[in-house]
């Protein structure tokens, strides 16, 4: 798809309305608000939710049948302006954790059965809409033209667009829209578009398209909602598209394409040399090579190399036979192993309970402030680590910081420039 | 050499014989605390001087076991006339050796001082920290050299292995244990006799050899009594875990300890060693036909391992999941044999009640036990007593001892001029118990009925300047950190309480929050799959049902009543201040101004809340509000 046809696309947008506004943050799974636009009047209308309709109806399927209840009549019929398209996401909604969760549920009066009718749809809209500010979404009012309904949340605003060139094929518009919006290939996935086609003008049972960008295939895909003729209400409201640009949200696996030592600078230096494989098999064999030691193994190498390489997982692999993924797992798992060169200097600063009640929180933040690294990373000089640890069982001497195998008690805030310079001159 | 049951007692004379031609022993404490704060070196440098004087051969310097009251440490006790010297360095020990040892003049200025009329004390006995005390689980603390198994024989040490070997049957060993109504010291209370009766019908039932093993993965912050039984008194636990072998017919077994405890893991590896070499561990011990031998596995810092299922994962080489617990380990445990696990303190005190009997066990603590060991709690409990008191340290009392006894009278106290709040007791799965709640007793079941536990015996003193929704908040950022991932209800909830209890902290919290807090604490207690998640939300229940009004007050008026919360409080110096400018001189960022002798400004645009100048403050001039 050529970049100039996509510009010239948007070149012949109009906007019709537009409204700024301040997207509510998530709180326990609610922005408590809801979106009316009415394309006839071509108006928008942000109204809260209150405590008892949330009480009562939860989300999703509740909201969307709560406010058609609220916008028609017993005389409405599916093609009249009145009529409208109701989406909503439940309080678990983008919550990334659970199956199910990025659900849109909508409803509208069906053309094909006259009666009230909902569909679900995967997608990314309704995760979307939730992060834009809205637990639900009403459309009503038929337009003149044909428009989109553009919501942009980096840009604060939303609003109705004439646009005519967009393809009348929902899949086609749904990567036109996409590229259009998105400022860069990485950006694609934060857009959600939801599209009907030029079918559903023809038939009672239209669906309903939302698109997600899949950053693997590099393509826009779709989901439908099928049921009931959704989309046939959206096209008789000349709504060709509804599109939400989200904020950034760039997930961590894209920035580390290899989750290990790669995006780590530090050259190792000569106490930091990784072990060869007959160090590891000595390691290996003062345990029998038996798999049930595996951790203790683990342990010595961390000791010798001050961190696990993924060089040594194979080699214990080969020796014990464990599973990679299990070796990694509990590479993982385990607090005492690191995939990452620690320093020279590995600072555990203790906040088990009694440090923490002797204040070692104000210890750990003038330790970052003094070295300028947050807790579980290393200097650029590859000198020290920081490390908040949960107990060493001096209690007694709270607050208490360990350095290598130095146990040092009672601890000041204060005291931290020099506990550090003091390391840093046994070097020189 | 070998050993039999006979040799035992010979052993144990020829020792004493030979501890008694010594005029004096000199008991160094090096414990983990004392060591930190130079107790190796007061060992060996007092050695160095004995011997350059030619007094070695009538004074013995022995290195202890944590001696228990490490507020005070490095401490020496002079034996056998107890007399207790505190805070010694390296400089005292001239005075010690010349004053004392030579002269017999008792070294004033290291002794102890009480709290209630100042006078010094010069015995252990005078001191109050000791003497309400009772030990069984530390009784040989601070008076043996835990590296030498003579010194245990000769303080009956495997007395009670040899007769539980040449007079009893296994099932009398069980009822004994039963009868004693010992009950499970690391977290859950559950009857240790019970438990073993249960592992014995499970061999019957299967024809497996079982397992014992002993839980010192003690991962509750706060608590250090395993830590220090091991430290002090390694073949305690080794007995007891024989003990248990006999009884269940096991012939091994294993010690989960922590990584982060290197000076316990030497002791018990040499204890193990020596005990191997006198034919307690391996085949025929003591000439019998019991065979039973002990290996440790090292644990890698996961706190969800002292939980059962996990740590037995774990010692398979496996990541520390716990399972459901509709098969107990007790039938399908380690390598999916009946296994008995109890922890540390559980197996210290084993010989202890062989030795003396099941009814003097019984009579000690609080409850009736006779029949039911659920009917009360028996024997004494070790807790380690830290935070904001001045008598910081492990102290061993009867169950059935109230909380002010244990913080006011052993304790000593809050410091300085401040007032207690609250005691936190149970490890991250316990709660906070506030003053009204002093005059409870400590047992397992008082403290389980006012919403805490008597989890593994942590005992964490919290002055007025603790807030106790950051503790609330502390304790779930750990558990969260620590949750395993395995079922959702720990997974997530803890983080949404976590993200809720930041908020509140922030000054972001809204009304409704105290209520949803305390929803979501209730459902993760419910729905989680092991004790780590189902005891998750007590910190936030026990604080919210005793401290309602703070949050209350960060919610409502957006601060914190004890000025902890970094963003809710600002920093000022008040007109106490002297002008010493030593504040503006440590002040990190030079957000403190003022010229000498004139009151000092902090200019609270650039102040980044570190603290520094409230700690070098000579006055307490800065305020925190």
């Amino acid at each position: 798809m050529s970049e100039i046809r996509i510009q010239n696309m948007l070149r012949k947008h109009q906007v019709l309305a537009e409204m700024a506004y301040e997207p509510t943050p998530l709180r326990h799974g609610y922005t408590d608000k809801v979106l009316r636009i009415d394309i006839g009047s071509k108006t928008f209308d942000i109204r809260p939710i209150s405590s008892q309709m949330k009480e009562l109806w939860v989300g999703g399927k509740g909201y969307d049948l709560w406010l058609m209840f609220q916008e028609i009549s017993k005389n409405t019929k599916w093609d009249d302006p009145d009529n409208v398209i109701c989406m909503s996401s439940g309080p678990l909604g983008g919550v990334a954790s659970f199956p199910g969760s990025g659900k849109t549920i909508c409803t509208t009066i069906s053309p094909a059965t006259e009666s009230i009718m909902d569909s679900n749809v995967g997608g990314y809209f309704g995760p979307y809409m939730k992060f834009a500010g809205f637990d639900a979404m009403v459309l009503t009012g038929k337009a003149d033209d044909d428009v989109i309904v553009l919501i942009d949340v980096p840009k604060k605003k939303i609003t109705i667009e004439k646009a005519p060139e967009e393809s009348p094929d929902a899949h086609v518009m749904c990567e036109e829209l996409t590229e259009m919006y998105a400022e860069n290939e990485d950006d694609k996935r934060n857009i959600a578009v939801v599209a009907a086609g030029s079918a559903a003008d023809h038939v009672w049972m239209g669906v309903l398209n939302f698109s997600f960008y899949d950053w693997r295939r590099k393509v826009t895909r779709i989901k439908q909602a099928g049921r009931g003729g959704l989309g046939t209400v959206f096209r008789n409201k000349k709504i060709k598209a509804l599109v939400i640009k989200n904020k950034d949200f760039t997930p961590a696996w894209k920035i580390v394409d290899q989750p290990f030592a790669d995006d780590f600078k530090i050259e190792p230096t000569e106490t930091m040399v990784p072990l060869d494989k007959n160090t590891i098999q000595t390691i290996a064999s003062k345990w029998n090579n038996d798999p049930e030691y595996v951790i203790e193994m683990m342990q010595d190498i961390q000791d010798q190399q001050r961190y696990i390489s993924m060089e040594c997982l194979d080699e214990l692999n080969r020796i014990t036979g464990v599973p990679k993924a299990q070796l990694y797992h509990i590479a993982t798992f385990y607090a005492a192993f690191t995939l990452k060169p620690t320093g020279k200097h590995v600072i555990q600063v203790c906040v088990g309970t009694a440090c923490h009640v002797k204040g070692a929180t104000k210890i750990l933040d003038s330790f970052e402030r003094e070295l300028g690294i947050k807790r579980g990373n290393t200097t650029d000089d590859a000198e020290f680590t920081l490390e908040a640890v949960a107990c060493l069982g001096c209690c007694s001497l709270a607050p208490v910081v360990k350095i290598n195998e130095d146990i040092l008690g009672n601890v000041k805030a204060g005291d931290v420039a020099s506990i550090i310079a003091e390391r840093r001159g046994e070097q020189s | 050499m070998k050993i039999t049951v006979k040799d035992l007692s010979t052993i144990a004379a020829k020792k004493n014989n030979e501890l008694n031609t010594y005029k004096a022993m000199l008991m160094v404490c090096t414990g983990t605390g004392c060591v930190s704060a130079g107790g190796f070196v007061i060992r060996d440098e007092l050695n160095k001087i004995l011997e350059q004087k030619g007094l070695d051969k009538e004074y013995l310097v022995v290195g202890t076991g944590c001696n228990g009251f490490c507020a005070v440490g490095p401490i020496i006790v002079v034996q056998p006339d107890g007399i207790f010297y505190q805070k010694v360095s390296k400089d005292d020990l001239e005075a010690i050796v010349n004053d004392h040892l030579i002269q017999g003049k008792i070294v004033d200025n290291l002794l102890h001082h009480g709290k209630a009329d100042d006078s010094a004390k010069k015995t252990m006995k005078e001191i109050e920290f000791f003497s309400k005390q009772e030990l069984i689980a530390l009784r040989n603390k601070g008076i043996i050299d835990p590296e030498n198994i003579e010194h245990y024989i000769a303080h009956d040490g495997y007395a009670a292995i040899g007769k539980v070997l040449t007079d009893m049957q296994p099932k009398d060993v069980v009822q004994e244990v039963i009868d004693s109504g010992i009950r499970g010291r690391g977290g859950g209370g559950f009857p240790a006799g019970i438990k073993w009766q249960s592992a014995v019908k499970a061999v019957q039932k299967r024809g497996m050899p079982p397992y014992v093993v002993c839980n010192a993965d003690e991962g509750d912050p706060g608590a250090f009594m395993d830590r220090s039984i091991i430290e002090a008194d390694p073949h305690a636990v080794l007995e007891g875990m024989m003990i248990g072998a006999y009884a269940i017919g096991a012939s091994e077994g294993y010690i989960y300890i922590r990584k982060e405890y290197p000076l316990a893991m030497i002791r018990l590896e040499k204890a193990i060693g020596q005990a191997r070499e006198k034919g307690l561990l391996g085949k025929n011990i003591l000439g019998t036909d019991f065979c039973f031998d002990i290996h440790i596995h090292r644990g890698a810092g996961a706190f969800v391992c002292g939980e059962s299922s996990a740590l037995m994962k774990s010692m398979a080489g496996k990541v520390g999941e716990p399972r459901a617990k509709y098969v107990r380990s007790v039938e399908y445990g380690f390598r999916d044999a009946p296994t008995v696990l109890n922890n540390v303190e559980t197996w210290a005190n084993i010989p202890m009640i062989l030795r003396k009997g099941a009814n003097w066990f019984a009579s000690i603590g609080s409850g009736d036990v006779t029949g039911n060991p659920w009917g009360g709690s028996s024997g004494t409990k070790v807790f380690s007593l830290v935070g904001d008191i001045n008598n910081t340290g492990l102290v061993e009392v009867p169950m059935g001892v109230t909380l002010r006894e244990i913080v006011e009278d052993i304790g000593g106290g809050v410091p300085g001029n401040r007032s207690f709040k609250a005691v936190q007791t149970g490890g991250p799965s316990g709660g906070c118990l506030p003053a009204e709640k002093l005059d409870m007793p400590v047992d397992f079941d008082s403290l389980t009925e006012a919403g805490s536990m008597m989890g593994s015996g942590g005992m964490i003193v919290m002055d007025d300047k603790t807030c106790m929704v950051d503790v609330a908040k502390y304790f779930t950022e750990f558990l969260a950190n620590e949750s395993c991932g395995k079922c959702t209800p720990c997974r997530e909830g803890l983080q949404t309480l976590r993200e809720t209890l930041q908020n509140i902290c922030d000054g972001n919290g809204c009304e409704s929050d105290v209520k949803y807090l305390e929803e979501l604490a209730t459902f993760i207690n419910e729905t989680s799959l092991c004790q780590l998640g189902g005891t998750a939300g007590n910190p936030v229940l026990s604080t919210i049902l005793y401290f309602r009004d703070e949050y209350q007050a960060h919610i409502q008026d957006k601060c914190c009543p004890a000025g902890y919360c970094k963003l809710l409080v600002t920093y000022s110096i008040s007109e106490n201040c002297i002008g010493c400018t030593v504040c503006a001189k440590k002040c990190p960022v030079n957000a403190i101004t003022g010229d000498r002798k004139a009151m000092h400004v902090i200019d609270s645009e650039t102040c980044i809340k570190c603290g520094i100048c409230v700690e070098v403050c000579p006055v307490d001039a800065v305020e925190v509000k």
